[in-house]
């Protein structure tokens, strides 16, 4: 049975529903209004995000990591999350409450893929071994970028400026010995035009992002840990759809 | 000391009186009370009235009659009475179990198969990545002899609504046959270790996964679905023994040909007779992603040549998106064994509002009901009445609550249809609060045994409420089909568990041992007029099969979540093995944060087993039996490498 396409929503500008209703047409199920306050990040800059703690990397590929949720705290975009995440049967899995049943639990601080907002929006997009389906090919970005800013909300992801902590498995709060001034760039605008992202590995390429690549994500061996030149994404372009 | 007797004794009158006891039993119970030294909710009158007779006259037929100190298949017979004639462990002397040996897989999923034995080895498998193991019982320290590894797919593991659990394997001619969570029937051979074929039964990215153990009857062995939470098609099936090889599949919803209903289905009750009702009693089309996964344990009636089994709940788990029966979801079938084609059916929760499935064990009996002895099968349904059933017509004869529940006042006897509280059923976006018993049921897969010596049932139960909220659910393949939003806590007592022995001719509990967490583990009965469970909190108990009186009782290192199961040691010593392990649906977080103090063991994987005294030839003086030289040489080896 498929979704059935209800009214979007009542008592907006009439630009805003235009925009919305070709999302409408994108998206099985209901759309979202709410528009971004910051730009959608690049696929370039969600690619250079490496899954998890790749053996042997520089320190440098955090970076990437630190792509703020284009939609803040905005409380509609949290709601409209909210619904998405129902609708859209992540319930089911991680319970109405978030605290997990057959899927992990979002709102401990826990994280098997990594609880930055860029790392959460990946594993949504892409899918994830055991199970997490790919939402990419069903959602739009900017669903996706909701369905985080929910989970968010629920208290359990790491902050961007916490990234550092996140990545090591620190708690927010706990010291950290060594100094990491320099690459930190908290809440840094994501510019359209990314400073390189270094990464050791291998960008994925726009087919690598698509959910084929899932399941084999977790065998992927380090490329290499010699630093790569920092070359966009080939057939960078609109995800799958 | 009188005055707390007494006390009791009055407590004790005031739960049965609102069971509706009799005086006069009452007043038996009263005497006997004072006279003797009860306990809490223990029954000792049935101590004196008969000391050797069986309560209701009930006998069994216990073929296929495996030898008495060996353990074939998960329920032990075609009837499941999980009942073992071994006796050297009893009543008398049980309170000297102690443990023999221990046994550790290194997996974390909810442990709840039975270990099986043959020819002095034991087999065990673990849950996802379900691996199996042969251990020498004819060696000190029980080695390893082989492990199996199928490597089944990871995505299984986020596919199984309720924790990545196994249900156990079948011997059948030197071959152990098992399901794996993504949707393949393996057969492998017992001496070997190595793998003689391979199924696929399903695909898991659609959410359909399998748990359940499969049953063999004759060359055929017969194993179903896992998956009513993922909008799967239900179905059993059947495959050949000796190559694996599909023989026939029958569906739980469409059409009559796909349920395999033909001219001999003849369902006791009316409104479950017509035309192709596995489509016409739900909206066009959602019979494809109706449910009715089969996933709870088969039983075999050799003289009938009949197998019943039980459907799951219907997809999604929310009713006002389905209306109509739901037919031939939530339901026991009574199946031909060698064509699969349908005799009768029974849905003892029509248009299910709960997830109360149907899938509990049916346990068969021949069984004297007000003078005349009726083959029938025992049910104790999740939606909390033990259905006591013609199994040759789908009858229902006796129909009682065993459990505490609020959302029916009965059942009519005349159609077999409960009667709805109209006030519990749940409807989209609303808050329905204190329905009872919430979806896991007032007794989930956990299968109960029976003793032919005592002629009642055994059976772990639930004392559970839950406050539900549905939220309507889209289709999206490998996604819950579900909807179902709720909170479970104790239903009144405040006990989330409970053990009992039921009479199922007159649908009465006999007496019941209240637990503070919930009991989701298989039981034991034997000879020795003991019957075993285990709680989830990590308690292993005997139990007197008569008095229901606690004989013994060990904590052990995890919950216990499997089936306890007993074997002759080549030593001729009676072993009583349980695997401790806690997941499934017993692990469910809110459910447990309401008890203080929260005292709720972690996952484990430890298989043990119990001897009268500890006795075996793997504990004590004299196990070090490296030989001298040997024992030299790993020193040295040792010494090696430490720097």
């Amino acid at each position: 049975m498929n979704l059935r396409a209800t009214p979007c929503a009542i008592g907006i500008a009439a630009l805003a529903l235009l925009s919305m209703l070709s999302a409408c047409n994108r998206v099985q199920g209901d759309s979202t209004t709410t528009a971004p306050i910051r730009g959608l990040p690049s696929e370039d800059m969600i690619a250079a995000v490496p899954l998890g703690e790749v053996a042997g990397a520089p320190d440098g590929s955090v970076a990437a990591l630190s792509i703020a949720n284009p939609y803040g705290d905005n409380p509609q975009a949290i709601q409209e999350g909210k619904q998405l995440y129902i609708k859209m049967n992540c319930a089911g899995c991680h319970a109405y409450n978030g605290k997990g049943n057959m899927g992990p639990d979002l709102t401990d601080t826990y994280w098997r893929y990594g609880g930055l907002p860029i790392q959460i929006y990946k594993s949504i997009f892409e899918g994830r071994p055991k199970g997490m389906p790919a939402w990419g090919t069903a959602l739009p970005p900017d669903d996706i970028w909701k369905l985080v800013a929910y989970i968010q909300s629920l208290g359990g992801s790491m902050s961007v400026s916490d990234y550092e902590h996140a990545r090591q498995g620190d708690q927010p709060g706990e010291q950290i010995a060594y100094a990491l001034q320099t690459e930190a760039q908290p809440e840094s605008k994501p510019s359209p035009v990314v400073s390189p992202p270094v990464s050791s590995a291998q960008p994925p390429a726009k087919s690598a992002i698509a959910p084929a690549m899932t399941s084999e994500a977790q065998r992927a061996p380090p490329t290499s840990t010699k630093l790569k030149s920092p070359s966009p994404t080939p057939n960078a372009g609109e995800p799958h759809s | 000391m009188r005055y707390r007797v007494f006390r009791r004794v009055v407590a004790f009158a005031q739960m049965h009186v609102s069971h509706r006891c009799t005086i006069a039993l009452f007043c038996l119970e009263l005497l006997t009370a004072i006279s003797s030294s009860w306990s809490y909710a223990q029954i000792p009158v049935l101590d004196n009235l008969s000391s050797s007779a069986s309560l209701t006259g009930a006998t069994f037929n216990l073929e296929p009659n495996d030898p008495p100190g060996e353990w074939h298949g998960q329920a032990r017979d075609y009837a499941n009475t999980r009942y073992s004639s071994l006796n050297q462990i009893n009543a008398g002397n049980v309170s000297k179990l102690r443990i023999a040996w221990t046994f550790a897989d290194g997996t974390l999923g909810g442990h709840e198969v039975a270990p099986l034995v043959v020819d002095n080895t034991m087999y065990v498998v673990t849950p996802f990545p379900d691996v199996a193991y042969a251990l020498d019982l004819t060696k000190a320290g029980e080695p390893i002899k082989w492990t199996f590894k199928p490597n089944p797919s990871p995505t299984a593991e986020g596919k199984a609504c309720c924790d990545t659990i196994n249900r156990g394997l079948a011997y059948i001619d030197g071959k152990l046959i098992y399901n794996l969570l993504d949707d393949h029937t393996i057969a492998v051979d017992a001496k070997t270790g190595k793998q003689v074929w391979r199924t696929k039964m399903g695909n898991v990215e659609t959410g359909e996964t399998m748990t359940m153990a499969p049953f063999v009857v004759g060359n055929k062995v017969l194993v179903g679905d896992s998956g009513g939470e993922m909008g799967v098609w239900g179905w059993i099936a059947a495959l050949d023994v000796a190559s694996g090889k599909e023989l026939w599949r029958a569906h739980s919803t469409g059409s009559d040909e796909r349920v395999r209903i033909g001219n001999d289905f003849k369902p006791f009750y009316d409104w479950m007779k017509g035309k192709d009702l596995g489509i016409s009693t739900w909206p066009a089309g959602m019979w494809k992603h109706g449910g009715g996964a089969v996933w709870g344990f088969v039983s075999y009636d050799p003289q009938l040549n009949l197998i019943y089994y039980g459907t799951s709940n219907p997809s999604p788990r929310v009713p006002d998106q389905r209306p109509g029966y739901n037919l031939w979801s939530s339901t026991i079938f009574a199946r031909d064994a060698t064509t699969g084609m349908a005799r009768w059916a029974y849905q003892p929760t029509p248009h299910d509002r709960w997830d109360y499935d149907g899938v509990n064990e049916d346990l068969l009996m021949d069984l004297p009901i007000n003078g005349q002895v009726r083959k029938v099968l025992v049910h104790f349904d999740r939606n909390a009445y033990a259905y006591t059933i013609d199994r040759a017509t789908g009858e229902v004869l006796v129909a009682t609550p065993f459990a505490y529940q609020n959302w029916s006042s009965g059942i009519d006897m005349k159609t077999g249809m409960p009667i709805v509280n109209k006030d519990k059923e749940p409807h989209p976006d609303i808050k329905l609060v204190d329905v009872c018993p919430p979806d896991i049921g007032g007794k989930d897969w956990q299968p109960s045994a029976a003793s032919p010596r005592t002629g009642l049932v055994y059976a772990a139960i639930f004392n559970i409420c839950m406050d539900v909220t549905d939220h309507k659910a889209g289709y999206i393949p490998g996604t819950p089909y579900d909807g179902m939003d709720m909170h479970r806590y104790p239903a009144p007592g405040g006990n989330l568990g409970e053990f009992m022995a039921w009479n199922p001719a007159t649908g009465k509990k006999m007496w019941s041992v209240k637990e503070t967490y919930m009991t989701m583990s298989g039981v034991l009965a034997t000879a020795g007029d003991v019957v075993f469970y285990g709680t989830a909190d990590g308690w292993f108990r005997a139990v007197d099969a008569r008095s229901g009186k606690v004989l013994w009782s060990q904590k052990l290192g995890s919950g216990v979540i499997g089936q306890p199961m007993t074997y002759m040691g080549p030593d001729h010593r009676q072993y009583i093995a349980i695997y401790a392990g806690v997941g499934g649906a017993a692990t469910v977080r809110a459910d447990i944060t309401a008890l203080k103090p929260v005292n709720f063991p972690a996952g484990g994987n430890a298989l043990y087993v119990f001897s009268i005294n500890g006795d075996s030839m793997s504990s004590g003086p004299g196990q070090l039996t490296v030989k001298d030289g040997a024992a030299a040489t790993s020193r040295e080896s040792s010494n090696s490498t430490q720097h």
